[in-house]
């Protein structure tokens, strides 16, 4: 009992301390004093409250401060949390039109890149392992029960969820979000090898997407979104996101 | 028709037509005559090379412009000199334009060269696009400068071998050519001179053709004439000075340049002068000697990091604020200017210095002037670059390093430009309004929508959706929902087993039950009770009235298994009843007991 009522204390501080520091930040911002809302949104963050709303409020004060790139790299960090949330959507999509670059690709439809992105990539993995599970109690109870035929019909409809959710996730992991990376040098050099003595071959602004290709040592390879050239830029130009 | 004929008669509208046509045929036949095209000295080559690209523009009009290159985003493109040639021939103009380009590749793979636009006489011209490979392949070590003076030498000695005969004695007319240094470093200037000497007088212009030069990028200084004697005879010269910068490490070629003359040789009289003109003498050609420049790498020790590629000498850095004190959010031009004596148009954007984290900074433009200054290449290059204070306070922008390496001591220096101080005052009551938040529209009831400013969505402290919390903790669990499964199943598996609910022998737990049941019979009417309860176990149901026949059936056994049963079956029901037999004495019952057991063991095969 005492352990379950120093458990209930230690969290009941903790949320206080947690919304406290929303106030604050909250009225830094509403104060105009956006780069010091953000440094109390990256202090929640850093004190573990890492969910998609506090990576959403600090892309906010960043944008409010003028560094897009910042702000690009938070609001895609809330985007991978949760998706679906059309604030997230519109201030991500709003922020990449103002660096002259766009969420949604030009060859895809708007409802297919939103239907593609409707789970994050955390609730795939969730849905794909709850999947496995549905699976492993309906072949339990096929083997050991009664009512066979009922058994065998949610072995397969389990199967096929689980197998469409995985494979919906492994597509994802493997093409998006965990390659990319942002400029924040005001001005980053591409260079056409790991190294400085490969000529200059891209000078990229600042808030510029890549899609990281590789990595070696200090240089990582990328590619500028909607381009084919590969280039090597430093590792201290850009931050993957 | 009457209005027409007040302004115009019937000669005028000779004249007109016939104005029309000829300007059709003329039109039509400069159309035909012009001829454009782009080629390149390879189609392959690796990132370290570079390629040679000449745009030739022959028509019958001088009228003729500088090419529109295309876009070539995988190129660095040196404009390496033109040459142009116009000849008169029966009062019909024919001008040849040839315009040079050194490309040096940026990125490995196949690309395109599109096509060049050339406007003549204002109609556009455009040439083939051409395709180049480029390859990431490293090229094979690059000639030294011994192995390619060997090279020219051979075939000058052969060639020379022929015309030394010829020209025993003084020719009139030759051509020299000579660099200032036979080695370089890469951006560091060389000075090229090509004299052109002549003892007699030409007919006509000559005509002077560039040297074609690999691996460097040509900037003409000069143009001089004057006079030298060798022997006793005095030859008048006119000297094309140029300065050549070095692209890449290896040997640069400079080619032959020539003069196409016409020599007064044959002409006779002011007869001859006058009806055979220009075209009197005989057309001749000399030419200058190959030429060769090692181009040294720069030293990699001790290579600053603020090293941008400037080779040269007396570089000066300077940088200043087009205002010192401003608002916040107001912009200003952070403005740095680098001068020097070497090529800066190959030198790279200096990044503009950290200031402070409320600063935003924009894209910086750079604007290159070069002159040439006591035979030198003197530029300077000006970056402008635009940044915004966030917020008020006192700043410093820091001091600009930019190194170049100094081609006199052969080390690299540093220089830096001095510290700017600027005051940033709090932003003006214009600038909060643009800043703030959803701005309403302060029109009243029928006024049209007015979209005054477009926002970012506000602050969202929304908790977490119970789908995203669920299936985000699964997620985090990862493979320990592997274990986990394994574990509770092992956990159920013993509860119901040791409930009874289940079983790990399934059917065959009856006849284990029965087989201990047997061995554990004491006499031997427990036997029939034992067989009973075995086979009802079996059947599950109950065998009530049934005959043993129906049970077999039942049961569906073999005819022979069938038999076995029935006659066991009817036997221990005998023993049971048959007073002659002592039915409890050990060897009867043992011996009963395995007969049993065969009998099981042998049902227990057949039933499934």
């Amino acid at each position: 009992m005492k352990y379950f009522l120093t458990l209930i204390l230690l969290f009941t501080t903790l949320f206080c301390f947690a919304q406290s520091q929303n106030k604050t930040a909250q009225e830094l911002f509403d104060n105009g004093d956006y780069l010091k809302a953000a440094e109390e949104y990256q202090k929640q963050i850093d004190n573990g409250d890492n969910n998609a709303y506090t990576y959403y409020n600090l892309a906010n004060s960043y944008f409010k401060a003028g560094d897009l790139d910042k702000a690009l790299i938070n609001y895609y960090r809330a985007f991978r949390q949760n998706s679906r949330d059309k604030d997230i959507i519109n201030n991500l999509s709003f922020t990449l039109e103002k660096t002259g670059q766009s969420l949604i690709p030009e060859s895809m439809p708007k409802s297919v890149f939103l239907a593609y992105n409707y789970f994050s990539l955390k609730e795939l993995k969730g849905l794909a392992f709850i999947g496995l599970w549905l699976v492993a109690i309906s072949v339990t109870f096929f083997v050991f029960f009664k009512y066979r035929r009922f058994w065998l019909k949610a072995v397969i409809l389990s199967l096929c969820f689980t197998l469409f959710f995985t494979g919906f996730y492994l597509i994802r992991a493997k093409k998006e979000l965990q390659d990319l990376a942002v400029v924040i040098a005001p001005r980053a050099e591409l260079r056409s090898g790991p190294s400085e003595n490969f000529p200059v071959a891209l000078n990229v602004p600042k808030a510029q997407l890549l899609e990281v290709r590789d990595k070696k040592g200090d240089w990582v390879e990328v590619s500028v979104r909607n381009e084919n050239n590969f280039a090597w830029v430093q590792r201290k130009y850009i931050e993957v996101i | 028709m009457k209005k027409i004929g007040n302004f115009l008669n019937f000669s005028h509208i000779k004249i007109l037509c016939l104005s029309t046509v000829l300007f059709c045929i003329c039109a039509l036949s400069l159309n035909a005559q012009v001829e454009v095209r782009a080629e390149v000295n390879t189609t392959t080559v690796t990132l370290n090379e570079e390629i040679n690209l000449t745009v030739y523009v022959t028509a019958p009009s001088t009228n003729i412009e500088t090419p529109q290159m295309p876009s070539l985003p995988n190129f660095n493109i040196y404009s390496a000199g033109q040459s142009r040639q116009v000849n008169m021939v029966n009062g019909k103009v024919t001008a040849r334009l040839q315009f040079n380009y050194i490309l040096t590749p940026r990125f490995a793979g196949k690309t395109t060269i599109g096509a060049f636009t050339v406007k003549v006489a204002g109609q556009d011209y455009q040439t083939e696009p051409i395709e180049i490979e480029i390859s990431r392949q490293t090229p094979s070590a690059p000639r030294t400068y011994e192995q390619a003076l060997e090279q020219v030498r051979q075939k000058k000695a052969q060639k020379n071998k022929v015309e030394s005969e010829v020209n025993s004695k003084l020719p009139n007319f030759f051509m020299t050519a000579q660099t200032n240094t036979k080695s370089a470093y890469i951006n560091e200037q060389v000075t090229l001179k090509i004299r052109f000497y002549q003892s007699q007088n030409t007919l006509g212009q000559p005509l002077y053709d560039k040297p074609q030069i690999k691996g460097m990028f040509a900037e003409d200084i000069a143009t001089r004439q004057g006079q030298e004697t060798f022997g006793n005879k005095t030859y008048y010269y006119t000297e094309i000075e140029s300065a050549l910068f070095g692209l890449v490490r290896g040997v640069a070629e400079i080619g032959s340049a020539t003069v196409t003359y016409t020599s007064s040789e044959g002409v006779f009289d002011a007869f001859d002068m006058f009806f055979r003109g220009a075209n009197g003498g005989q057309s001749h050609k000399v030419e200058s000697d190959i030429l060769f420049v090692d181009i040294l790498p720069l030293p990699t020790e001790d290579k600053p990091a603020s090293f941008y590629g400037a080779v040269g000498k007396n570089y000066q850095i300077s940088s200043s604020l087009d205002s010192y004190e401003v608002n916040a959010g107001e912009p200003i031009t952070l403005t740095v200017t680098i001068k020097g004596i070497g090529n800066l148009a190959a030198v790279k954007d200096i990044p503009v210095p950290e200031i402070d984290q409320s600063f935003r900074t924009y894209e910086t433009s750079s604007n290159l002037t070069n002159k040439i200054a006591a035979g030198k290449l003197t530029g300077t290059k000006v970056y402008k670059t635009v940044i915004v204070p966030r917020a008020s306070g006192n700043y410093t922008i820091p001091q600009i390093a930019f190194s170049y390496f100094d081609t006199e001591t052969k080390t690299y220096r540093t220089i830096k430009s001095e510290e700017l101080h600027l005051k940033v005052l709090p932003p003006s009551s214009n600038d909060q309004k643009t800043l703030s938040f959803a701005e309403e529209n302060g029109g009243g009831a029928g006024q049209q929508i007015q979209h005054l400013a477009k926002d970012i969505s506000y602050l969202k402290y929304s908790p977490q959706s119970y789908f995203n919390k669920v299936t985000s903790k699964i997620a985090d669990f990862g493979n320990n929902n592997f274990y986990a499964f394994v574990l509770i199943s092992l956990v159920l598996l013993i509860a119901f087993i040791k409930s009874g609910k289940i079983s790990i022998t399934g059917d065959l737990k009856h006849y284990l039950r029965a087989k201990k049941h047997i061995k554990q019979a004491t006499q031997l009417d427990d036997l029939p009770e034992i067989l009973k309860t075995y086979l009802e176990a079996k059947m599950k149901t109950q065998i009530g009235l049934s005959t043993i026949e129906d049970v077999c059936k039942k049961l569906k056994l073999t005819d022979s298994t069938s038999a076995k049963l029935i006659g066991e079956w009817n036997h221990i029901a005998m023993l049971k009843y048959a007073p002659a037999v002592d039915a409890n004495s050990k060897d009867v019952l043992g011996e009963e007991k395995a007969k049993l057991i065969a009998l099981l063991s042998c049902l227990e095969k057949e039933i499934k």
